[in-house]
């Protein structure tokens, strides 16, 4: 194998790896955005996910400033994991193009 | 080099900013880099890509501030990975893999060195006590930054990839080493360095170098050659 070809065989496999990373990282992450409902004068919070025509509303817990800046974190945190997934596939088609360029 | 090159400048910029450039070293693929800045920028010394950034950690670290570089890391979109198997750390990103590296010493051990200052963990790896006995200050794109002398740069290359178990990783550190070292041999200063260094070498390591050098350069196995014949 070329120095060239094992640099990039080498990346590949460090991106595929990568994919995995952030897909764990990301199912372990809250889904969906965060509504509130009041009920007999106290705020609860709720994670709001749309499952096909259908929107699933998910208990988290008493309306503080602690549970909703947690969940707000955690959230903004799976939005950056789905970005940095978007952009190991980027890169990771970078590197498969050069691949086969390098072989033919 | 477009996205990792700015994140590579950003982690120095930072790393610096809070004072932990001076206790640590660049090593790895990114240093010839910084050498060809150092060296007016020649033709010779080329850069191949790489997305490892490796630091060293002196054993026993002399770190002068308490800083988070977990976190400053983690600020600049890098994230934790503890591998499952020995739990070494790395910080992850889609353009750049960050490691913290130290000399392992003595018999070794199977798990990181928990670097308290800075906040990270290490791993121990053999033959690192060679660059951390050479190192110097060089100034990249106005930062000031700790590397490896070239010529111990050079030497540990050569002395590594006599150890490595992929073949390209094998000629990826050879031809590194050749195209950095043939430049040195056009400076006599650092002429002069190859030869100190190589002549602190214990015999064993000086043997091994001298086989390795041997198919790998002309030019460079003549000059280390030579030193041996003379040391005698």
């Amino acid at each position: 194998m070329s120095v060239m070809m094992g640099i990039l065989e080498e990346e590949r496999k460090r991106l595929e790896e990568l994919l995995d990373f952030y897909r764990k990282k990301i199912e372990e992450a809250p889904r969906g955005s965060i509504s509130a409902k009041e009920r007999g004068g106290r705020r609860y919070l709720y994670l709001a996910r749309r499952e096909g025509e259908k929107v699933i509303f998910d208990y988290v817990g008493r309306d503080v400033p602690e549970v909703r800046d947690a969940l707000d974190n955690r959230i903004h945190q799976r939005r950056e994991y789905q970005a940095k997934l978007r952009q190991v596939r980027e890169n990771l088609k970078e590197v498969k193009r050069a691949l086969r360029g390098k072989r033919t | 080099m477009g996205r990792e090159h700015d994140l590579f400048f950003a982690v120095l910029t930072r790393l610096d900013e809070e004072e932990v450039l001076q206790d640590i070293i660049l090593i790895g693929g990114w240093c010839p880099l910084v050498y060809r800045e150092y060296f007016g920028n020649p033709a010779e010394i080329s850069m191949q890509r790489t997305t490892d950034l490796d630091f060293m950690v002196p054993n026993p670290p002399h770190i002068q501030k308490d800083v988070d570089v977990s976190r400053i890391l983690e600020r600049l979109g890098f994230d934790r990975n503890i591998s499952m198997l020995d739990g070494y750390v790395k910080y992850v990103h889609p353009d750049l893999e960050v490691e913290f590296l130290t000399p392992e010493r003595g018999k070794g051990r199977d798990k990181p060195y928990a670097i308290e200052k800075l906040h990270v963990d290490a791993q121990g790896l053999r033959y690192l006590d060679l660059l951390q006995g050479h190192v110097m200050r060089a100034s990249y794109n106005g930062i000031s930054i700790n590397v490896p002398e070239p010529a111990a740069y050079v030497l540990h290359k050569f002395i590594i990839s006599g150890r490595r178990t992929k073949s390209f990783k094998r000629e990826k550190d050879i031809e590194t080493a050749r195209q950095v070292g043939e430049y040195l041999l056009g400076h006599e200063s650092q002429r002069r360095m190859l030869r100190d260094i190589y002549a602190g070498m214990p015999g064993r390591w000086r043997k091994e170098l001298l086989r390795i050098i041997r198919n790998a350069s002309d030019k460079m196995y003549e000059f280390m050659s030579s030193i041996e014949a003379f040391k005698i």
